[in-house]
């Protein structure tokens, strides 16, 4: 039902019918948003923004080029998000991390000190990881995404999917031991 | 579950989550909207310049075509006069 909207939609914009766009956008904004804010470990909500507009526009403009048969909608806008990105870590050299540990959970009443801190750890963490190991991450673990959408988004096999998955979570845990044990001797 | 994994599920928890902008949709559908008529108006500029510069062209072969036979002419009337 969903899916038939969608192509509907995708049809209606490729006939030359612009609103129609808002169905996708309205569809694929908050996981775009996700996606954008913690690839770049964006802090200010208003940099994430200009991207997801950005991926968006993109999407817009390259529509008529976009083939159902080859790629669900969802993994392709995820490959022109994908895309985007790189170039702006690119631009952004040496990769300046924001502490987004104030956009994530800010003021989160329920979190003791401890729990931010070990919070804003993993999130430094995440940050450290490489792009590639990074991006998996989030898709799958944060997001749901299968290891098949992902290996379409990504370009790569759902063998090297599954490796970076394990890699990057690997890596997270190893961390969050490390801050773990500091918090025990602490307390 | 212990503390620690709690945590780690706490974190991922809250990190699948954001506070979207308001008014995103409508800032990227008056862009989208904007963009569709910039593209518009660019092809309805082409058309014009197009038509345009085919009147031009018709124009420069009938003024050349003219000139033409005007030289034929003074030619033929020069060769004619005694």
């Amino acid at each position: 039902m969903e899916q038939d909207l969608l192509q509907d939609s995708i049809r209606r914009i490729q006939n030359g019918e612009p609103q129609a766009f808002q169905v996708i956008v309205e569809k694929y904004k908050y996981s775009l948003f996700v996606w954008v804010t913690r690839f770049l470990g964006t802090a200010d909500p208003v940099d994430a923004e200009d991207i997801v507009q950005e991926i968006f526009l993109s999407a817009y403009t390259h529509i008529q080029s976009y083939d159902p048969a080859k790629a669900g909608i969802c993994t392709w806008l995820f490959g022109i998000a994908k895309n985007l990105c790189l170039n702006e870590l690119r631009k952004q050299r040496p990769e300046p991390r924001a502490d987004f540990d104030e956009v994530s959970s800010p003021n989160d009443p329920a979190l003791t000190l401890q729990q931010r801190e070990i919070h804003h750890k993993l999130d430094q963490a995440l940050n450290n990881l490489s792009p590639e190991h990074r991006s998996v991450f989030i898709l799958y673990d944060l997001l749901g995404f299968s290891h098949r959408e992902i290996s379409v988004i990504e370009k790569i096999c759902i063998g090297t999917v599954k490796s970076r998955l394990s890699r990057a979570r690997k890596e997270l845990r190893k961390n969050l031991n490390q801050y773990w044990r500091q918090y025990e001797e602490k307390a | 579950m212990n503390e620690k994994e709690r945590i780690y599920t706490d974190w991922k928890t809250s990190r699948s989550k954001v506070d979207l902008p308001d008014g995103f949709s409508e800032r990227v559908m008056t862009k989208v909207v904007k963009q569709e008529q910039i593209k518009a108006s660019k092809s309805g500029s082409s058309t014009f310049r197009s038509l345009f510069e085919m009147a031009v062209r018709i124009l420069m072969g009938i003024g050349l075509s003219a000139l033409g036979i005007l030289r034929v002419a003074c030619l033929v009337g020069g060769l004619m006069r005694p």
